[in-house]
């Protein structure tokens, strides 16, 4: 089944470093032997779905995690399809090595040409296949590459509050140089290692969204007020109270409708100490007039 | 009557166990217990009398970090903590606030049962309360202002101090806020 074994290679922009994606190359089944549909089927019912994962084109599927490679724990591949061509791998299927805890993955490129389908695109020139692929590859590794550095620098160091004020520092950073995608990406590991290392990684989280409470104008303040009111209302008592904090930056009536209707019904003292500190301090500073239309 | 302000290091992470069985079982939840017991010296607190002392304590611990965000604490009645036996020690520490400095209290010599029932103290019986990242940086403005803050302190060298260059490198802190003018420093050094 297995035929080779190899690495996709993309230079990295923001460190300047080669990454190295490893997978391996299997064959695909022939539609046209029944054996191979048999045992095709029974592997793809043991195999758990993408962690997150968004087949529609031009949008980011996010494979992990990868503990292959220290540097990139986890794989960000903006669109399978150019990785594929750029190795031009046909019909074949690419499993993404990942130990030691394995989520398995297989990649469904666009141009996929499985004997009996009648899915076909014109192929692009290999050279053009390649830059294209290249600065997509870069474009999206710069913030997955320092959220990735983030997060070991987060689990392998005992928390201190020196080392969580430096992940705070860092999460700061990395959303002041890349706005939104920065978010994104922040977002994307720590959902994905949430699932893996939770509830370690909570701290982190909270971190995430003290530091979204932070002023940069839109469209990122506008992305980082829409997942703070979400956390308001989190299970979680952290989430909250990290939230209610965040949002005390933001002074705008629908934050101050927002963090009142929480503390009606917050039940935690810590959080509910939160919000009334923080409905106090809009309140004496006084929000900003509503806009005449 | 005098209270000892006790913080707490990490309210998410409080919050977080605050409802947890582990309480009810007379045990204390490993996220709270570290905060309590985040020292060998023994329990850091203040011991303040009034509102400002409150304020000026807060904001000059809040610029021994190199984040400022909302400072979670309680207000501990000196009293109970008498009668249950426990050990004050005046313990000095140094801050911008040279009028504070002397109002730092550890609590020493505590057992683990007493640490506990600390813990469950605080969790149960002391209400939690938050001065806001602005609220503090108003205050902090304010001392500064009328030099209840020394500013030498952030700026030169020494324990605790940060000499310019660290201040000019630094990501946040008070150049940071400086420059946001998030901050009002006296212009000039002494």
């Amino acid at each position: 089944m297995v035929s080779s074994m190899t690495a996709i290679v993309a230079p990295d922009v923001g460190t300047g470093r080669k990454i190295f994606f490893p997978f391996l190359v299997m064959d695909l089944p022939d539609p046209s032997s029944a054996d191979d549909v048999v045992i095709a089927g029974r592997q793809r019912a043991s195999e758990p779905e993408p962690v997150l994962a968004d087949t529609s084109p031009g949008t980011t599927t996010i494979w992990a995690p990868n503990r292959l490679q220290r540097d990139l724990d986890t794989l960000v591949i903006h669109d399978a399809t150019g990785f594929l061509d750029t190795v031009q791998l046909r019909k074949h299927g690419i499993r993404l090595l990942a130990e030691p805890i394995i989520t398995y993955t297989m990649i469904a490129p666009k141009a996929f040409k499985i004997s009996g389908t009648t899915l076909e695109e014109a192929e692009e020139p290999l050279e053009e296949a390649t830059a294209t692929t290249g600065s997509v590859a870069n474009e999206i590794s710069a913030p997955h590459a320092e959220v990735t550095e983030l997060l070991s620098l987060f689990l392998e160091n005992v928390q201190t509050e020196e080392i969580q004020d430096r992940c705070e520092l860092i999460i700061s950073g990395i959303i002041d140089s890349y706005g939104t995608s920065g978010i994104d990406a922040l977002q994307a590991h720590l959902v994905v290692q949430a699932q893996l290392v939770a509830p370690t990684l909570e701290p982190l989280f909270w971190k995430f969204l003290t530091a979204l409470g932070v002023r940069r104008g839109d469209p990122t303040d506008r992305i980082a007020k829409e997942i703070l009111l979400r956390h308001l209302n989190s299970p979680s008592a952290g989430r909250r109270a990290a939230s209610a904090s965040a949002l005390g930056a933001i002074p705008d009536a629908a934050v101050l409708t927002a963090l009142e209707r929480r503390a009606a019904v917050e039940q935690n003292r810590m959080v509910q100490a939160t919000l009334n500190a923080h409905i106090r301090t809009l309140k004496r500073h006084g929000l900003p007039a509503p806009k005449i239309l | 009557m005098a209270y000892l302000l006790r913080k707490f290091s990490d309210k998410n992470a409080w919050a977080e166990v605050e409802d947890s069985p582990l309480w009810e079982q007379g045990d204390c939840p490993a996220q709270a217990f570290v905060q309590v017991f985040d020292n060998r010296a023994g329990v850091s607190t203040w011991r303040v009398n009034t509102e400002e002392e409150v304020e000026r304590v807060i904001a000059a611990q809040a610029f021994m970090r190199s984040t400022i965000g909302d400072f979670a604490y309680c207000l501990i009645d000196e009293e109970i903590l008498r009668k249950d036996g426990l050990t004050l020690k005046n313990t000095p520490v140094k801050t911008p606030d040279k009028e504070v400095n002397s109002l730092h209290v550890d609590i020493v010599g505590l057992t683990a049962h007493q640490l506990i029932r600390l813990a469950r103290r605080i969790n149960e019986e002391f209400d939690p309360l938050v001065m806001t990242r602005l609220e503090i940086l108003e205050a902090a403005a304010k001392f500064f202002r009328q030099h209840k803050f020394d500013r030498n302190f952030l700026f030169s060298g020494g324990n605790k101090g940060r000499s310019e260059e660290e201040i000019a490198i630094s990501k946040n802190l008070l150049v940071n806020l400086w420059k946001k003018a998030e901050i009002d420093l006296p212009s000039t050094q002494n």
